[in-house]
């Protein structure tokens, strides 16, 4: 079930929120969690009823290996509690391993050997990636003594909850759990239904509008084998950076947003990361709770920058391939991923030689030089990202680069509506607010328009036509999925 | 509730004044009278606009003409010499009359109305007939060019609501039917309707209809593929639709045989490097609907190796886009020129010449 179906937004959503706030309102509230709990399995289910005893299975292992850790630090038995931790980050990845990658290395190894090997027929269960880390993220934590609650109820609600099981955000149980303990998230609160609902619709806009309008641009000239000229090419890959900011960024708006509704915050995923003007801060900016993660539970643990520079390049060249083998068993995604570990080690080597050097930070003349150069530098990345095969990104990159002519820059009516659309796309991602800010001086204050609550039920009545609208256009074109689905 | 309401009344009213802004189709409604369908396609005499998808590509205002048809002027009988016969490719909404194969081929042969368009969206070989008939009742044209395109030659027997097919006869050969589109009036509501700019967008532009819940549930099937048995009786049903057609059309011009042309188009994107696309019409059928042609003594021009040449020559392409493969003017352009032959050589159409054929309706 996608956020953009009529299923949802008819059906799913006005069922689940109602009877949660119905049970709220009788002050069930342990009922309340439950059955949002239920209503999320339930979205799971839809996808496909089989893997839900997977995912329970996996739920329950968690909870239960999380609890014996736990008990065994407060008892003072870090040492002792190292073992069920091995065990449970090793099912946990097995279990990845088997669905995500197996297939990715018998590929390699019998690449490397000659030797035929049998494939593994399995279809990859949606969302696997997201609660798996998200699991394991919770058991280090019961390690490291840093988890309070403890709620069977809450825990299935925090891996299972439906805004964010698919594709994210990447959620910390820490942020999560207290929110699911607290009184008031079991009320009706129209200003946060307001404000989820806005986010909903930015969200199903940037989805149904910007990132399904500019993606016709993109299969013709990755998926279609032919050699792109210099102008096709990059046509071609601007038009994929730009959908993939819209449609990623415009699902994750639609989970805070629908998550608001619940009086529950998620944390933002994004914030502008096209604006960025080195590479770092790309990354501070884009899927910002993945990259928090990867920070907290790899790039830290492996050491992170305490043991010199050298140490420190191999831990962001290792965390960014593991980042980018995270997204999908393929070596474009190895290769993406490798080559933001390389950007990277040379941003951190060029800070330290400007540094050295005694140069400031970039000013107003070299600014817009450092974004030029980040985003290029992305949009190159972004082809490995997007191409099914190694040679299909080298195809692309070689028409990039000029190798198959520049091409003709004849300006009929579709091409001209291309570029059109791919310079409307790229000013509003480069300049426009991005959706949280646009929400904060939308709903700034109780003195705002939106303070009043006669205010707040026409954005709820506005919005809801407008998803209305956006759903309607997306149920005739077809089925549109989210491209983060398949992570 | 009452604010809520008032949210949604405020955005409906939005988006109908956006969506005036915008070019969302209207206009372009079948004929009240479907006897004369399809010479007389849309209701005469209205403003049109042409926009294609959801996201309102190719956007064109015009005027449909006396006879129903996209033009900016009217058609009168004994005017034309050429009367280009097609679909959704020679009515060409998409484009500016001015770039399309009528216009071109008028140009070419000294007046602008030497040729004109007949067409409907989505006819097939058995309305190329009824079109091709009605039109020497009524404008009596010396020559026709027939524009076949993918699918034409397979839709022609299968019955569809609102478009003529061929069907069996009791002499065993084919017979032309119709299955009228419209059951009666339409209704004052959806009259009132359609002046909004959101329920044309939504009806015409998105094709959307209220969704049905009991599909939400249901997986949906592919259908079984055909067996030897069904396609070896499809392809007998379409190689006599091919012999009817053929028959048909050879009596319609007043010029003769000589004077019908059939213009074959290709798939233009393999030009391109795209891959090659799986065709509605075998190509056994397209190869037996050529054979047939020539053999009654039409004309057959195959547009392959004309848009071939030109692509090589200039590298412009003839589609609108991949996602909507009408020709653009380059392909209109071409199609004329590769046509024109056929017309002036074959059919000695002179540019210039008087246009009256003796014997015509005046």
């Amino acid at each position: 079930m996608l956020f953009n179906s009529y299923e949802f937004l008819f059906g799913f959503l006005p069922l689940v929120l109602g009877v949660f706030m119905l049970l709220s309102w009788r002050g069930q509230v342990r009922l309340a969690a439950a059955w949002l709990a239920l209503g999320s399995v339930l979205f799971y289910g839809w996808w496909s009823p089989r893997y839900v005893l997977l995912l329970l299975a996996s739920i329950t292992a968690n909870y239960w290996l999380g609890q014996t850790i736990a008990a065994r630090v407060q008892q003072g038995g870090a040492r002792s509690a190292r073992r069920p931790l091995q065990a449970g980050i090793a099912v946990n990845l097995a279990l990845l391993c088997y669905y995500k990658y197996a297939n990715f290395f018998l590929d390699a190894a019998q690449t490397l050997s000659g030797v035929p090997l049998p494939a593994f027929d399995v279809i990859l269960p949606i969302g696997i990636s997201f609660f798996t880390f998200t699991q394991i993220a919770f058991l280090v934590d019961c390690h490291e003594g840093k988890v309070r609650e403890s709620d069977p109820v809450h825990y299935l609600l925090f891996v299972t909850y439906f805004p964010h099981l698919i594709a994210g955000p990447v959620l910390h149980h820490a942020e999560m759990m207290p929110q699911f303990a607290r009184r008031d998230t079991y009320r009706w609160d129209t200003r946060n239904v307001a404000i989820g609902a806005t986010f909903f619709a930015m969200g199903l806009v940037k989805k149904v509008v910007l990132a399904d309008g500019i993606q016709p641009y993109v299969a013709p000239v990755f998926d279609q084998g032919v050699q792109p000229d210099l102008v096709t090419a990059w046509g071609g890959a601007l038009a994929y950076t730009l959908q993939l900011y819209f449609d990623f960024s415009g699902y994750s708006d639609m989970a805070v947003g629908l998550s608001r509704m619940f009086n529950v915050q998620l944390p933002f995923n994004f914030d502008s990361p096209y604006r960025a003007s080195n590479i770092s801060e790309f990354w501070r900016r884009w899927h910002m709770t993945l990259s928090r993660f990867l920070r907290d539970y790899l790039y830290i643990p492996l050491g992170g920058n305490r043991h010199g520079d050298l140490r420190r390049h191999v831990n962001l060249m290792t965390t960014m391939l593991l980042g980018g083998l995270w997204h999908g068993a393929g070596w474009t995604f190895v290769i993406w991923g490798g080559l933001h570990g390389l950007y990277l080690v040379v941003n951190h080597g060029w800070s330290a030689w400007a540094a050295h050097l005694g140069w400031r930070g970039p000013t107003w003349l070299t600014r817009p030089l450092a974004h030029a150069l980040t985003l290029i530098a992305v949009v190159i990345a972004w082809v490995f990202f997007r191409a099914h095969t190694v040679d299909d990104a080298l195809r692309v990159l070689r028409g990039m680069a000029g190798g198959n002519g520049l091409g003709d820059w004849n300006a009929t009516a579709d091409f001209s509506r291309q570029w059109l659309t791919t310079a409307v796309l790229g000013a509003w991602a480069l300049f426009l607010p991005n959706s949280q800010q646009w929400v904060s001086r939308w709903f700034a204050g109780d003195s705002s328009a939106t303070g009043r609550r006669s205010m707040q039920w026409a954005v709820i009545g506005g919005t809801l036509m407008l998803a209305t609208l956006l759903v309607v256009i997306n149920g005739a074109r077809g089925v549109s999925e989210f491209i983060y689905f398949n992570f | 509730m009452g604010w809520l309401l008032a949210g949604a009344l405020v955005t409906l009213l939005a988006l109908e004044l956006l969506l005036r802004a915008l070019p969302v189709i209207e206009g372009r409604i079948r004929s009240d009278d479907e006897s004369l369908w399809p010479l007389h396609n849309y209701r005469p005499n209205e403003a049109y606009t042409y926009s294609l998808g959801w996201d309102m590509r190719h956007p064109q205002h015009g005027r449909v003409n006396n006879f129903g048809q996209l033009a900016p002027f009217d058609y009168a009988p004994g005017e034309a010499r050429v009367a280009v016969i097609g679909d959704s490719y020679v009515e060409s909404a998409m484009n500016l009359y001015d770039e399309t194969l009528p216009a071109l081929l008028g140009d070419a042969l000294g007046n602008r109305r030497a040729a004109i368009g007949l067409a409907g969206s989505g006819l097939s070989l058995a309305d190329y007939a009824a079109l091709a008939s009605q039109a020497r009742a009524e404008l009596a044209p010396q020559a026709l060019v027939f524009v076949i395109i993918d699918g034409d030659i397979a839709e022609s027997v299968q019955p569809r609501r609102g478009w003529h097919h061929y069907a069996g006869a009791a002499d065993g050969g084919m017979a032309l039917r119709m299955l009228a589109l419209r059951s009666g009036q339409d209704s004052a509501l959806s009259g009132r309707l359609a002046g909004s700019a959101l329920y044309r967008y939504l009806r015409r532009n998105l094709g959307w209809s209220p969704p049905d819940p009991r599909t939400w549930l249901r997986t949906s099937e592919p259908a079984p593929a055909p067996t030897e048995a069904e396609r070896a009786v499809s392809s007998q049903r379409q190689r006599q639709a091919i012999a009817r057609f053929v028959q048909d059309v050879s009596v319609a011009a007043a010029g003769g045989p000589s004077c019908v042309t059939l213009l074959f188009d290709s798939d233009r994107g393999t030009l391109y490097g795209a891959p090659t696309r799986e065709a509605l019409d075998s190509p056994q059928m397209q190869a037996e609907l050529a054979a047939q042609a020539r053999a009654a003594g039409l004309q057959v021009v195959q547009l392959g190796p004309h848009f071939a040449q030109d692509y090589a020559q200039k590298r412009l392409r003839f589609d609108h886009s991949p996602f909507d493969r009408h020709w653009n003017s380059r392909g209109h352009a071409v199609a004329a020129a590769a046509a024109l032959p056929s017309l002036t050589d074959a059919c000695r159409l002179a540019p210039g010449q008087a246009t009256r054929v003796p014997g015509s309706p005046s």
